[in-house]
């Protein structure tokens, strides 16, 4: 499985929606489990699944799928 | 930056109190179903203690010093000052630490300030008594570090209530030429105050009827404008962009060797959060409990909650370089470090 579509399925998860509803534009705030818990929620299980570590600083600038999507996979 | 560095007070004692009635995240109403279980996962949080009716952040602080001063053999007349730090204080006038230095019969020769500081304050509040006992004309302090967050939060807050707990502590500082310093890195950022506010409750914005009122923000969301309330996200960047920084620069200016520190104790508002922290800084695992899955968030009093549930054995018998950070409401955020020597650590104590 590659990077995007294990985020979206995690997001589309943590979110309680359907992976169909989840694109790379989709951010904090786009569904009601999206808050400050969601996001912290969505990071972790990204960095289990792929056994990668998000640096505090870089955690900040993740605000959208396709930000953690990147950030994932330069970890890899 | 305010960097400090104080001489000739030593921590001598720590003791915590706790109501004894647990509160279980996974049995609380205002989640839905299936949340309650990831929270537990990503905040660690699995329980709290939560006060009953008529009993206050000060009741429990005042037990543990009670017990304290008893066990280190104090006479009350040799206590010169007692510091309050806690947001949950008795009234607005008042101060909460001049009632209890009279509940205690301190005698009025007793120096008595509160502290209002949130989860900042076990480490501002080191900072505040180790500059009152330095110069030597002081001997004796007790800082009473403690909150009850179920006074000031909304039971049907889901995003506040899980995860905060009650509890009251005491520690017992003296004056000795021959302590070893206390290095401090202290940081407030108030144009974030909005961060973290309970917005009627002083008097820039007196309690009318309508702030009583319960609104529903979202879901699971249900709070009236006397309770806390957060900025989850701000908080969230605040945390990860200053607390390794600040840190780390304590470290840096005072010339720390890492490798020689004991214990990492961090304020504890969430697991996760904590972890990035200590992997950032690249610190042990072993070096940095928690006790924040049985008691949760208690604010001000996480860290000395810490000493007195996890590592009470290594603190009473022998040396400890130990790291302090304690970060939250204000916002307002410190690092501190200190040398202790076979100090007075009661067990903890149930009401």
């Amino acid at each position: 499985m590659d990077v995007q579509t294990k985020v979206i399925e995690i997001v589309a998860n943590v979110c309680m929606t359907d992976v169909s509803n989840v694109t790379l534009e989709s951010t904090i705030g786009d569904f009601p489990e999206w808050d400050s818990m969601g996001h912290l929620a969505i990071l972790q299980q990204v960095e289990e699944s792929l056994e990668i570590n998000f640096d505090p600083e870089e955690m900040m600038d993740l605000e959208d799928v396709n930000d953690i999507v990147k950030a994932a996979e330069a970890k890899i | 930056m305010a960097f400090l560095t104080i001489p000739n007070v030593k921590i001598i004692g720590v003791s915590a109190a706790v109501p004894k009635q647990k509160k279980q995240v996974n049995k609380l109403e205002c989640f839905a179903e299936g949340e309650a279980e990831k929270t537990i996962e990503l905040t660690g949080v699995r329980e709290s203690r939560l006060a009953p009716e008529g009993w206050v952040s000060s009741d429990y602080c005042m037990e543990a010093a009670e017990h304290l001063i008893e066990k280190l053999g104090w006479e009350k007349d040799s206590i010169d000052a007692l510091i309050y730090i806690s947001v949950s204080r008795d009234y607005i006038e008042p101060n909460t630490a001049t009632v209890i230095q009279g509940k205690m019969n301190l005698p009025t020769t007793c120096y008595t300030i509160d502290v209002p500081m949130a989860c900042s304050g076990y480490c501002y509040g080191l900072s505040v008594v180790g500059s009152l006992l330095s110069h030597g004309y002081m001997k004796r302090a007790l800082m009473l570090v403690g909150d009850t967050p179920s006074k000031i939060m909304s039971p049907l807050d889901k995003t506040l209530w899980p995860i905060h707990g009650d509890a009251g502590t005491a520690t017992a500082l003296e004056y000795d030429p021959q302590a070893n310093p206390m290095y401090f890195n202290l940081m407030s950022d108030g144009k974030q105050m909005n961060a973290i506010i309970a917005h009627a409750s002083g008097v820039r914005e007196p309690i009318t009827n309508e702030d009583l009122n319960m609104v529903k923000y979202d879901e699971g969301i249900i709070r009236n404008r006397t309770h806390v309330t957060m900025d989850g996200m701000g908080v969230f960047a605040f945390t990860m962009s200053q607390v390794p920084k600040s840190i780390g620069v304590l470290i840096e200016n005072f010339k720390i060797d890492v490798n020689n520190i004991d214990f990492l104790l961090l304020h504890q508002a969430n697991h996760y959060i904590d972890e990035k922290i200590r992997k950032k800084l690249k610190f042990p695992e072993e070096k940095t409990p928690y006790c924040l899955e049985t008691f949760g968030n208690t604010s001000s009093a996480t860290i000395p909650m810490t000493m007195v549930t996890k590592i009470r054995e290594q603190l009473k018998n022998g040396s400890n370089k130990i790291l302090m950070s304690g970060f939250g409401a204000g916002l307002s955020w410190a690092a501190v470090y200190i040398e202790t020597n076979s100090i007075e650590v009661l067990p903890l104590i149930e009401i």
